[in-house]
């Protein structure tokens, strides 16, 4: 086990590296985590949109409006109200509407003098914007009906809240049996995992490995007895070994960071094993990668190009729903989309239901691509042995 | 000093693993990002909601249908709402556990009130069903002040019944930006330039290598010649420069031009925002490069180190990242290089005003200033005893 052993020493020597990876690591995935949105809807509340308002006139007409709005949506304060601070709290989907109610807003209605009484703003085409407007004109539309019928103002703002609070309820049918969603911290931190497990193996583990290709060490090293193909697998278990840990670290990280009991929960145990899998396929890939021992620099660039690629095309950062078909079609051929599938099936995220066959069909799956990767590499490292002698 | 710019852009040009994977870096990334979000922002657009409505015979089943008709085949310039589908409840329970349609829109004749019913697993459409919600509730609730009317104040009733014909446009939209292509998505875009900008430190890092005679062989020769160190740093970092502005540059017009992702909004400013990006990503580099006696592996680590977390401080990750940051520390925004990069395309595209453009590529040059000196204060008159 001279080389296995080897491999260590050289690990040792690429230490302060690696701790400095490993820190960047964590500290990013506790903020992804922690800044993940809790996205998950398990009974019908209807959407609640944060949005701004400014209230110009304040009278009582301008505060029903609000405290209707308030009834079913968030209503955000910002730092001001200028013109830029509100169109960035929009691009930067913190807010999806603001409503002006510009001074002789009751007035306006009790004239009668309808349009355009109050002003908006909204992202291009925004459902979210689109949806707040529906609201704002069923309540006016109420209002304005019973000072028609003959109510003066306070009355009809009492008999429009009545009506509202009297709506038939909406009827929800539930068709499949739904998982039962908490721990949603737990699912994104392994979620994020897939994109953070990538880079870390490429951009600390190369380096060693590549340690092995430099030309006249590489050359050395095959004049030994040692055969070839127990150079490789030695090779391959340090890797392994290396992986390991780091998994382990994570997986440490969580339970320290999440409490025991979510990581030892069955969902959390399936998890686990999820992203074992996934970090055997990293490893695999980042043997791949060093076979053609690349410089520090396109290291990097490169562990970013897929850490990032994949992440985006498989639904790291953006859930995989949202995806176009075309684009779910590609990834179908990228491990991260199956251990996304996955976490999202376990979650709820998703709404597709959970069932342990498919667990174990997606974990087949991604078991597949260890495989198949790690067959790339006994075969990309054996053509490399054979050109430089 | 012009020959050392020329020979060190030769240098530049010849190491072609280098240039390529400078180069392909945001092209690929942006390939990519382009490829996910093809389909993005699409479940914010408006599209008619399928839906199936279940009647009775009746008159109050009429005029719902009627109002049903009016958004679901509306003329001029309204939005088409629902995309209706009338059928008996079996054929629609059966048409919602599918998924084909939101929701199931029943009309009950005898209490005069229409009700909703949608899927549980749905989860993900959540603002359609509101939307349908919405749109009932609007419903019941006219015909509920009509019954209302009937029985408090019958005398009005008329004009009730006249005043729902009426439609009014309470809302106004107000514009805040120019007319842009740019949306949320495309702020992605920006971090990524931001990022591949941010990366040429990686080339600033070797010139401060390259010049330190006890980091490497090539720098501990070149310190024996007579040119001034002065000289030959600054012929080098221009020459870097230089060379990985026309990188990002290529990669810049590739994004905006091939891809179009909107990212050429006032064409010269951008590319001036982009250059001035690069020669902070270079200098920054250099400074980094100059500081302490460890190898150019580690100081490429601490590039990245750097640079990551500020790119995902700025969104290259999280889409509203910006805002989140705003509102814990605001100040941040301003100083973090990344932020103030994407905040520059950002300000081109959005705003007539160039007040918050100006600030901050003035921050980002004074950046590259502070860097560039503080960076010779550390390297200049390093003298060796034995190398």
């Amino acid at each position: 086990m001279q080389v296995y052993r080897t491999f260590f020493k050289i690990a040792r020597k690429h230490l302060p590296q690696c701790i400095l990876y490993f820190v960047i690591f964590m500290v990013l995935m506790i903020m992804m985590s922690s800044t993940a949105k809790d996205t998950q809807t398990t009974n019908f509340q209807a959407k609640s949109i944060s949005i701004s308002i400014v209230d110009k006139d304040q009278s009582k007409a301008s505060q029903a409006l609000i405290d209707y709005l308030d009834s079913m949506h968030e209503i955000v304060e910002l730092r001001d109200y200028e013109g830029e601070t509100i169109q960035d709290n929009l691009f930067y989907q913190n807010i999806s509407y603001a409503l002006i109610i510009p001074e002789g807003f009751e007035k306006n209605l009790l004239n009668e003098n309808l349009d355009d009484i109050v002003e908006f703003s909204m992202r291009k085409d925004s459902a979210h914007g689109y949806f707040i407007n529906t609201q704002i004109d069923s309540y006016l539309n109420t209002l304005r009906l019973y000072l028609t019928s003959g109510l003066d103002l306070s009355d009809a703002i009492t008999a429009t809240n009545e009506n509202i609070d009297n709506t038939p309820d909406v009827t929800v049918e539930v068709f499949e049996g739904k998982v039962d969603g908490e721990n949603s911290f737990m699912f994104y931190f392994f979620q994020y995992y897939s994109y953070i497990i990538l880079m870390i193996l490429v951009m600390g583990l190369s380096p060693i490995l590549v340690a092995f290709q430099k030309k006249d060490l590489g050359d050395r090293i095959t004049c030994a007895a040692t055969t070839a193909r127990s150079r490789t697998i030695q090779i391959g278990l340090g890797a392994l070994s290396y992986s390991l840990i780091a998994w382990f670290l994570f997986v440490i990280l969580a339970i320290v960071w999440l409490g025991p009991s979510s990581i030892f929960s069955t969902f959390g145990w399936m998890i686990l094993l999820n992203s074992f899998v996934f970090t055997m396929f990293a490893t695999a890939i980042t043997l791949f990668i060093s076979t053609f021992s690349v410089k520090d620099n396109a290291l990097n660039l490169i562990s970013n190009i897929l850490g990032l690629g994949m992440a985006f095309m498989c639904g790291v950062f953006v859930p995989q729903w949202l995806l176009a078909d075309n684009v779910l079609a590609v990834s179908k051929f990228l491990p991260a989309f199956w251990y996304v599938k996955i976490i999202n099936m376990l979650s709820g995220f998703s709404g597709e239901p959970y069932n342990i066959n498919l667990y174990w069909q997606y974990i087949g799956i991604e078991c597949i691509f260890v495989v198949a990767a790690f067959a790339v590499f006994t075969v990309a490292s054996k053509t490399r042995k054979k050109d430089s002698l | 000093m012009i020959q050392i710019f020329v020979n060190s852009f030769k240098c530049l040009l010849r190491n072609k693993i280098n240039a390529f994977w400078i180069l392909l870096f945001p092209i690929a990334l942006g390939t990519m990002f382009y490829i996910a979000f093809s389909n993005l922002g699409k479940d914010e657009d408006i599209n008619p909601i399928p839906v199936a409505i279940v009647c009775e015979e009746g008159e109050f089943n009429d005029s719902f249908c009627e109002v049903v008709d009016t958004v679901s085949d509306p003329d001029g310039e309204d939005t088409q709402i629902l995309e209706p589908t009338y059928c008996d409840s079996d054929e629609a329970m059966q048409l919602l556990s599918t998924s084909k349609i939101v929701g199931i829109l029943t009309v009950n004749e005898e209490d005069t009130k229409v009700t909703l019913t949608i899927s549980g697993n749905m989860t993900k459409d959540t603002l359609n069903q509101s939307i349908l919600e919405s749109f009932v509730n609007q419903f019941n609730l006219s015909s509920t002040i009509i019954m209302d009317t009937i029985k408090n104040h019958p005398e009005n009733l008329q004009t009730v019944m006249d005043a729902t014909e009426l439609t009014y446009n309470y809302e106004k939209e107000v514009k805040l930006t120019r007319d842009t292509k740019a949306d949320t998505y495309t702020q992605y875009f920006y971090n990524l330039i931001a990022m591949a900008a941010l990366y040429s430190a990686m080339g600033g890092v070797m010139v401060a290598v390259n010049n330190q005679g006890n980091l490497s062989t090539l720098a501990a020769r070149k310190n024996m010649s007579s040119t001034k160190k002065s000289k030959a740093i600054v012929g080098e970092l221009l020459a870097t420069t230089i060379f990985e502005f026309l990188l990002n540059l290529i990669a810049f017009i590739y994004l905006a031009f091939i891809l179009k992702v909107g990212v050429a909004e006032r064409l010269p400013l951008a590319i001036l925002t982009l250059y001035v990006s690069v020669m902070l990503g270079v200098t920054g580099g250099f400074f980094l490069g100059s500081i302490g006696k460890k190898g150019k592996d580690f100081k490429a680590g601490m590039v990245f180190a750097v640079t990551m977390p500020l790119c995902f401080l700025s969104g290259l990750m999280v889409g509203n990242m910006r805002i989140i940051v705003d509102s814990v520390f605001p100040l941040f925004n301003k100083i973090n290089p990344a932020a103030l990069i994407s905040d520059s395309f950002y300000c081109l595209s959005m705003y007539e005003s160039y007040t918050r453009f100006t600030q901050n590529i003035i921050t980002l040059v004074l950046y590259s200033v502070v860097f560039t000196v503080g960076g010779f204060l550390i390297t200049r008159r390093a003298k060796y005893a034995s190398l």
